[in-house]
């Protein structure tokens, strides 16, 4: 073995790591699924998406995320069934309802009222 | 007047932010409510590998307990499982990610609380919304999820299961 290929035969074993997961045959669905992945929230791991986490939950939602989109359903019809059955925590961004208005809200009210403050403190 | 206002308006702003994210946060008896209100039609092997746990298994209010033998923290549930299975409970076990040769070792080991144990491997868990072991569910005749309890049972949650029981 020459110098060369063994830094390419370490790169082949490393792919093999990544490609272990059956990934969607059309590329633009799988691209779809990538997407969502990054959307939902791995409920195991703080923090992390589907997309980044290694536990088996994750991976079974991957799962019935690519299988969903091959049955033909919607980002939207997707996101509902997992909401359906998590609440609206999984998703990354959480839609602005009443609820989680002040959440939204707040970072800009206290930013206003700190421009506020410092408009009428120049006059 | 208008100077102490100014300098204290910051601050009561923040105790506003701080209280009504507060008021968002569960309490304990909330974070027992279920997302995921109805269970899935479902079908699982039981770990014999003859018979079935279904839907139509639950013709009164039940628990159903979702464990593992590998999962360290499900011990503490299962004296309290004997527990309420003394007390003419009924309760059913679908063991997740396991398999049935684990299953059946564990149960002769630690005692058998569940009028029936099934295997799940993943599907059952996402349809009821599980995000790890144990998780306990009360349902009732017609699928209703009534309580989500995550993680081993807590007094909190005991309580809130003889309360809907009654």
């Amino acid at each position: 073995m020459n110098v060369r290929t063994l830094p390419l035969l370490l790169f082949a074993v490393m792919l093999c790591g990544f490609t272990s997961e059956q990934t969607l045959p059309d590329p633009a669905q799988e691209a779809r699924a990538q997407g969502l992945f990054r959307e939902i929230r791995c409920v195991v791991c703080e923090g992390q998406s589907v997309a980044e986490s290694n536990v088996a939950l994750a991976a079974d939602m991957r799962g019935l995320i690519r299988a969903f989109i091959r049955e033909g359903k919607s980002d939207a019809e997707v996101k509902e069934y997992l909401v359906a059955r998590y609440g609206e925590e999984i998703l990354f961004s959480p839609p602005v309802t009443t609820g989680t208005a002040l959440l939204w809200a707040a970072p800009f009210m206290l930013l206003l009222f700190g421009l506020a403050r410092f408009a009428i403190k120049r006059r | 007047m208008s100077k102490n206002v100014s300098r204290f308006a910051p601050f009561g702003v923040f105790v506003f932010v701080v209280a009504a994210l507060a008021s968002l946060l569960l309490t304990p008896k909330e974070a027992l409510t279920p997302a995921a209100k109805t269970l899935p039609p479902f079908s699982l092997t039981t770990v014999e590998g003859k018979g079935t746990l279904t839907n139509a298994d639950i013709t009164r209010p039940s628990l159903i307990h979702v464990a593992a033998s590998w999962c360290a923290s499900c011990k503490l549930d299962h004296p309290k499982l004997m527990q309420l299975k003394s007390e003419g409970l009924p309760i059913y076990g679908v063991l997740w990610k396991d398999t049935p040769e684990a299953a059946r070792v564990w149960l002769e080991r630690e005692g058998n609380p569940y009028r029936k144990v099934a295997m799940d491997d993943g599907r059952f868990a996402i349809d009821v919304g599980l995000t790890g072991t144990p998780e306990t569910l009360l349902v009732d005749a017609s699928g209703g999820i009534l309580l989500h309890v995550r993680g081993a049972l807590s007094d909190v949650a005991l309580e809130e299961i003889k309360d809907r029981l009654k």
